[in-house]
């Protein structure tokens, strides 16, 4: 831990800062009777996400300056209780530089391209304000030393996501999706809390440094908790990262407008989970177990995705599956402890899916030229190679990867289903319980309705 | 294409009477084939996507007079046909519309009930003033709040005049001053003045008054509070006179729509099962090239296709499906086919074949953009893709039934029902509806009548003379005025308003015709309402520049195929099959340059195929990803931060990469080769047009233009194209009249064909007399980036290239100018720009990836003017209307004005009554916004992941669009037109049935008239008004961002000084 951070350290970690102060000076612009201009709101935006980039190049020079290493800015406490304190702290290292520039590039692309793109729409100033939050939220999740810090940024991200998914909310389809992935991400992010909360029981600290030096020495190894710590940890990083089981939300979510697409599902937000797999690698590397998982949830996700990205009608679809089988590629690549190779591989894709996202609406002049081009309009080789299979492997096939191998359908049966349908039991039992403790009797009609209730809830 | 715009046929008397128990299915299977013939009118008929063509959206009801066929698609389709109440009357506040237009809108649809109750006005009178202050029913909170907040009980409303105030309060008075001396007068008083409704009277009275009501000061009081009073009165006598009346009988829903039965009676919607579902298939299986795998037996069509897939090993399925497997593989070994399918499912569902058309049109129009896809793919592929699929509806139409049974059944079973599906509908009845219907009330009876009676100065005792009966009868009028009714005056109205600006505008200008000085160049632009502004822009340089208007195929109907280009493409309005094919092939000289530039393209399309395929693939994915991954950053970061610099750089890159080789078009067949023949269903494609064929499409062309003497030295035909980036409708941009491709073929063809010297020895013989020293040349017009382009410039004979520099100079100031004023209605555009850098920016418009909006399209259109082009000289349009050139000094039987209207009205029509209904109702016959808008299956977009195909124009085309009816202005006799009309039945449609108005300028330019379909010509005479002169159109156009009117422009001209009436306008030329 250095204990005097540079000035240039501390200019450097006011990145969230600013994105967060935008976000408090356009929502209180929201809050006035008329809306505020489009010319302001861009230039809240852009202003304050050009100075938490200008933020991030100082975190940057400061921690080359600083030699080697990782340069650890601690900001005190928010709080204590017991012998439990929520430390702000911030670490800038290898792992976190290239992903906060990333970040902050995106969401500098995002702002300026979606300036032009939402002009006149009703949601102007709410998308940006999104945007802001979102940027403040990930840039804390990136720089964050702890995971409680990260937690932090994580859920913030979720919500944000879930309100940009739900941008349209005049029509239902935007809306359900949305709560699709406000449950996936609720369920899932349990794991992080859990993780965090073990940490602490066991190690009493969850700075990633710090986790790093126990795992290394060989005297307390032992006492971390690698592998429950890391079951739970991944399981928050496949809800955000829409790994199998759990990636099902990710093609549904395609319904904000073209620039959240792809800042939050080609871009930022769906690689968030293999962030937190990096910055937790100490610990993971310690499990052959959590490992072994990672491999396996990374090796199925990313055939699964590949394969239901071939039949996919929709140009956003056929990326999103595109961008799950890779995520899942970089799982199996953190699995191998190839984390090097997993950030390299995270940068790249992420910018390039995000280009491509951005370029969705081109999908059919894009083809056009191409077929013009080559000069013909028979199907090309892969279409070829795929006609040649024999036909019914190619049936079963291609019904495996239009149902999405059917994952969703089969957590609804044997999980969501028999979870509903205990819930439902107990609230029966309890009722009835009360309703003996209970004088006078409780009506027919209403235990009717107590009974009924769950049984149309089943329906997602 | 003419099938599907014939009235769809209504169900006969004897499909109906035909027994049910027939044991034969071939007749129940042809009634299918009609139901579905029936409901597929309804659907929308746009081709996909880069096949945009503009069409009337309510093309299914155009057999109906306009207003009636809005109400009719409003009950089939749910949709609006009108902008919402409160535009119009905004419209009215800023005066587009007119005291004096609602009244004569109002006198020409008369309302439909009469009225004669003693003390109220007449019913024209009741009707005005419910338009005029927006009487309306409100909803009950409203009521309550306006009565018991806002004290629209105790006081006047603000807008009644105080004449109808002075009425009402002095009767009032005099009528309770009658009642003191009674018996029971005080209790009387306060009963007549606040009712029973609320509590003891008396005390109300007390409160109102501020006194406690004795005898003794009570006529003081009375006086004092007279208003209170009075207006109190009157509202106690409205509720008390009106009489709440039964609850409309709720609508339970025909046996043919169970989903809507469903959905009312329980809290899901089975669609919300079927949709995601029947969605995500239709994707798979339609699609074009988007996804790398296609669905196999796809040659089989859809129903058999997706039994194969699913039935395919063992599957788990959503429990509302698990059913699903047993029945497809029953259906397979049965050797069901789709109609027999459909005809299954309507047995199970118990409907009788009375219920099949209603049925299946309502089924279809559940998700109409999809199912209107299929139909339309039915009927004719696209130019692009894999195209083995065998398209049906009637597969589309299995595939969704044997969904619907099986989520009807789902949904039925939570409602509690077990027995078959077809007792589903009779239990559904017997359930209470989620959303009862609405009770009639105070809101929508005492209201709008204690509104209105405020405003029409009628008072408490009035209404109480008038009794139950009379309030009754003032009810049922009000009611019989809703708001279709109402809609309809005031968009009569609105449109009226625009229609006497315009023929104003050109009332004023015809007088000032001037003698046309020999033309130095004559351009011949589309009759596209964007090419209003370039052709004023043009003119206003000089009065030696001429511009003349024509359909921007130029009269030639061609299979087109351009060097780059994979195949041909039609090149002509939709309604036309090309017969010629012109092919664009590299000059002999450059034939080496064409094939490296072939080669190159190749090449880049292998790369950027594989890319596509390998950034996305498992193996390859990684490797891609982390290669290129960095260096997308580069195009990523310039276009969004660079947009213009990015999109030179990219086109000067191209430029360098791609060598442009000079080329020229096919030449034609020699004469006497073989000939199309007449008959149409042949599709054989000839090469060219031989000599006979030039001269007839060149010679037709003049004729209809009027060109036929006085040629300038250069005659420039310039056809239009639009580009734009990231832009799925790219198609619906361009030029209407080729297809939604560019017109910039046909306009070098044409110029071409005009320019050979046998061809003008024709047209010689013909009477058109091309002087050797005119020279025609071929340009396409940018309308994005409002840049000129011109073809053959190395064929044009050396010494006209200066007078062709000169043109070209001429036309890009007229862009520079044209892109200013097109800045104006860019809110984003910089305000105070020169013409130069409002070029800059529009340029940058086209080249934006993050630009919802590369150009307005036609949004405003709102006229099309038919005539000589020097009545409307001089004119500010402003980019609303389509300027048809046609000479009615010239066309001595009218035959010339019978073939320019057959072309013109119904493209005009087309685009302008697209861009109505997508903007009165963009939810529903529009697009949405462009935002999530998600490429599908290469023919395409949804919204998001998965909803209906959306058809018609996104938002981002129509915000600042004003809807009106093309409002037709031909320069021609009245018997004339009457008797073309008549003979045409396609016109007749249009006019007759009111989807344009037309009017009509007499060729002497003295008299006007206009047509009301039951009436005949009604002549018009100009307003006593001025129109407004300026000097140029920038000066009037300046610092206005909406609507601009019409304005004659006077500046500049040399011959402005002196400038002279022409008495007699037979002389002109």
């Amino acid at each position: 831990m250095s204990a005097d951070p540079s000035p240039l350290a501390l200019v450097g970690v006011t990145a969230p800062a600013w994105p967060a102060l935008g976000a408090l000076v356009l929502g209180a612009l929201v809050l006035l009777p008329r809306p505020p201009a489009e010319r302001w709101v861009a230039r809240i935006a852009l202003g304050s996400l050009w100075l938490s980039f200008a933020s991030m190049l100082a975190a940057t020079a400061a921690w080359l300056l600083a030699g080697p290493g990782a340069l650890e800015v601690d900001l005190g406490h928010w709080f204590h209780a017991g012998d439990y304190g929520f430390e702000l702290g911030f670490l800038v290292d290898e792992t976190s530089v290239p992903v906060a520039l990333l970040v902050g590039v995106l969401l500098l692309a995002t702002s300026r391209f979606s300036v032009n793109y939402l002009h006149r729409e009703p949601g102007f100033a709410r998308f940006f304000l999104l945007v802001l939050v979102f940027g403040a939220g990930m840039l804390v999740l990136v720089l964050g030393a702890r995971l409680e810090l990260v937690f932090a940024g994580w859920e913030v991200v979720g919500m944000t996501s879930v309100l940009l998914v739900a941008f349209f909310r005049e029509r239902s389809g935007p809306v359900r999706a949305a709560i699709r992935v406000l449950v996936t991400y609720r369920i899932c992010d349990v794991g992080l809390v859990l993780g965090a909360v073990w940490l602490h029981l066991a190690v009493h600290t969850t700075s990633f440094a710090e986790l790093g030096r126990l795992a290394a020495a060989p005297a307390t190894a032992a006492l971390v908790p690698t592998t429950a710590v890391g079951l739970a940890l991944i399981v928050a990083a496949m809800g955000k990262s829409a790994q199998f089981p759990v990636g099902g939300w990710l093609p549904r979510a395609m319904e904000g407008p073209t620039a959240s697409s792809a800042v939050f599902y080609g871009g930022l937000s769906v690689h968030a989970g293999v962030y937190l797999l990096l910055r937790t690698a100490p610990l993971l590397d310690a499990s052959p177990v959590a490992r072994t998982v990672l491999i396996v949830v990374g090796a199925v996700t990313a055939a699964m995705g590949a394969l239901s990205g071939q039949v996919s009608a929709d140009a956003k679809t056929a990326l999103a599956h595109a961008t799950i089988s890779q995520v899942g590629l970089m799982f199996v690549e953190c699995g191998l402890g190839l984390h090097r190779i997993a950030l390299v591989h995270l940068v790249a894709h992420a910018t390039l899916r995000y280009y491509q996202f951005l370029r969705t609406p081109s999908t059919l002049k894009d083809a056009l030229a191409r077929r013009a081009a080559l000069g013909r309009t028979e199907p090309d080789e892969a279409a070829a190679r795929w006609e040649g299979l024999g036909l019914g492997l190619r049936r079963f096939l291609y019904r495996l990867a239009l149902e999405r191998f059917a994952v969703e359908p089969a957590l609804e049966r044997w999980l969501v289903r028999p979870v509903l349908g205990a819930s439902a039991w107990l609230d029966r039992l309890e009722s009835r319980a009360l309703g003996r403790l209970a004088r006078p009797r409780r009506t027919k009609r209403s235990r009717r309705d107590a009974t009924e209730r769950p049984a149309t809830e089943t329906q997602p | 294409m003419s099938a599907r715009h014939a009235p769809p046929p209504e169900p006969t008397a004897a499909a109906v009477v035909e027994p049910d128990d027939h044991p034969d299915p071939e007749p129940r299977r042809a009634r299918l084939r009609r139901a579905l013939e029936h409901a597929a009118h309804y659907l929308p008929a746009q081709a996909p996507l880069e096949v945009f063509v503009h069409h009337n959206t309510l093309h299914a009801f155009e057999h109906l007079p306009f207003h009636e066929a809005l109400g009719e698609a409003g009950r089939k389709l749910g949709s609006r046909g009108y902008l919402p109440e409160e535009r119009y009357r905004e419209a009215f506040a800023t005066g587009r519309i007119t005291e004096a237009e609602v009244a004569a809108a109002l006198a020409d649809l008369a309302p439909p009930c009469r009225l004669s109750v003693e003390g109220f006005p007449s019913a024209t009178a009741l009707a005005r003033l419910v338009l005029l202050h927006g009487v309306r029913a409100e909803t009950p909170a409203s009521v309550r709040w306006s009565t018991t907040e806002r004290g629209a009980a105790d006081a006047f409303a603000a807008d009644s005049s105080p004449l109808a105030q002075e009425r009402i309060v002095v009767e009032t008075y005099r009528w309770l001053r009658e009642q003191v001396y009674g018996d029971d007068g005080v209790r009387n008083i306060a009963h007549l003045v606040c009712g029973d409704a609320d509590g003891d009277p008396v005390a109300r009275l007390g409160a109102i008054l501020g006194i406690k009501p004795k005898r003794a000061a009570l006529l003081e009081a009375l006086e004092d509070r007279a208003e209170r009073v009075a207006v109190r009165a009157l509202w106690t006598a409205c509720r008390e006179l009106t009489s709440p009346g039964a609850a409309t009988a709720a609508p339970r829903g025909a046996p043919s729509r169970l989903a809507e039965q469903l959905a009312a009676v329980s809290h899901e919607d089975p669609d919300d099962l079927v949709h995601p579902v029947l969605i995500h298939l239709s994707g798979a299986f339609l699609d074009r090239g988007q996804s790398q795998w296609s669905m196999p037996d796809r040659e089989a069509g859809f129903f058999d296709a997706w039994r194969r897939v699913l039935t395919s090993g063992h599957a788990v399925r959503a429990a509302w499906l698990s059913r699903l497997g047993a029945r497809l593989r029953d259906g397979l070994r049965r050797g069901v086919d789709a109609e027999g399918a459909v005809l299954e499912l309507v047995d199970e569902l118990g409907l009788t074949d009375v219920d099949l058309d209603a049925f299946v049109e309502h089924t279809l129009l559940r998700l109409p953009g999809w199912a209107g896809m299929f139909h339309r793919l039915e009927h004719g592929a696209g130019s692009i893709g894999r195209t083995s699929a065998r398209v049906r509806l009637v597969d589309f139409l299995a595939v969704r039934l044997t969904l619907d049974v099986l989520a009807w059944a789902d949904v039925g079973r939570r409602l509690g029902h077990r027995g078959p599906l077809a007792e589903l509908g009779a239990h559904c009845a017997t359930l209470p509806l989620v959303a009862p219907p609405a009770a009639r009330g105070d809101h929508d009876t005492a209201w709008p009548l204690f509104r209105v009676a405020q405003l029409a100065g009628v008072s408490a005792p009035v209404l109480r003379r008038a009794g139950r009966a009379g309030v009754a009868e003032v009810v049922r009028v009000l009611d019989a005025f809703d708001e279709p009714a109402r809609l309809r005056i005031w968009h009569e109205a609105y449109e009226r308003h625009y229609r006497d600006e315009v023929l104003h505008a050109l009332a004023v200008n015809v007088p000032h015709r001037r003698p046309e000085p020999t033309p130095r160049f004559q351009i011949v632009t589309c009759i596209d309402d964007r090419s209003e502004s370039l052709r004023r822009h043009f003119e206003a340089l000089s009065e030696a520049h001429e511009t003349l208007g024509a359909a921007g195929f130029f009269n030639l109907a061609i299979a087109y195929r351009g060097i780059d280009d994979p195949t041909t493409f039609p090149l002509c309005p939709v309604v036309i099959e090309p017969r010629h094919r012109i092919e664009e092939e590299p000059a002999s000289e450059h034939r080496v340059l064409a094939l490296r530039r072939q080669r190159r393209l190749r090449r880049w399309g292998r790369v950027n195929a594989a890319f596509a395929r390998a950034s996305r693939s498992l193996l390859w994915g990684p490797l891609v990803t982390a290669a290129s991954g960095l260096l997308a950053a580069l195009p990523l970061l310039a276009s969004v931060f660079a947009p213009w610099v990015a999109g030179r750089l990219r086109r000067s890159l191209a430029r360098r990469l791609l060598p442009s080789p000079r080329t020229r078009l096919t030449a034609g067949r020699p004469s006497g080769a073989v000939r199309p023949s007449a008959d149409e269903r042949s599709d054989e494609l000839f090469d060219g047009f031989e000599l006979d064929e030039k001269a007839a499409r060149v010679g037709d062309l003049l004729e209809s233009l009027g060109l036929t003497t006085r040629f300038a030295p250069l005659v420039a035909i310039v056809g239009h194209d639009s580009s734009s980036v990231n832009n799925p409708h790219f198609a619906a941009y361009s030029c209407g009249a080729c297809g939604g491709r560019s017109g910039g073929p046909n306009a070098r063809l044409f110029a071409r064909m005009a320019n050979r010297s046998e061809v003008r020895e024709r047209l010689r013989e013909r009477g058109i007399d091309v002087p050797d020293a005119t020279v025609f040349v071929g340009a396409v017009q940018d309308t994005s980036t409002d840049t000129v382009t011109f073809f053959d410039v190395e064929a044009l004979p050396a010494e006209r290239l200066p007078a062709l520099d000169a043109l070209r100079d001429a036309l890009a100031e007229a862009c520079r100018r044209n892109a200013h004023e097109r800045c104006r209605k860019f809110e984003s555009a910089p305000r105070d720009a020169t013409p130069a850098q409002a070029l800059r920016h529009v340029e940058g418009r086209a080249f934006d990836l993050s630009q919802a909006r590369p150009e307005l399209g036609h949004a405003t259109n709102a006229s099309c003017v038919v005539g000589r082009r020097l009545i409307s000289r001089g004119l500010f349009l402003d980019r609303r209307a389509f300027l048809v050139s046609y000479d009615p000094t010239l066309d001595a039987d009218g035959s010339t004005l019978e073939r320019v209207l057959l072309a013109v009205a119904p493209v005009g029509a087309g685009i302008n009554l697209e861009y109505f209904f997508s903007t009165v109702d963009n939810p529903r016959l529009g697009a949405g916004t462009k935002l999530p808008h998600n490429v599908t299956g290469l023919f395409g977009v949804v919204d998001g992941a998965s909803s209906d195909l959306r058809t018609g124009l996104p938002t981002q085309m129509i915000e600042i669009h004003e809807p009106l009816r093309l409002q037709l202005v031909i320069e021609t006799e009245t018997e004339r037109l009457a008797a073309i009309v008549a003979r045409q039945p396609s016109l007749a449609r249009l006019v007759d049935h009111e989807w344009v108005r037309v009017s009509v300028i007499a060729p002497d330019g003295r008299s006007f008239a206009t047509y009301e379909p039951g009436r005949g010509f009604r002549s018009w005479s100009p307003p006593e008004r001025t129109l407004e002169e300026v000097d140029e159109a920038a000066s009037w156009y300046a610092g206005k961002l909406g609507y601009v009117a019409p304005a004659r422009l006077v500046g500049r001209s040399p011959v402005r000084r002196n400038r002279h009436r022409l008495e007699d306008g037979s002389d002109v030329r």
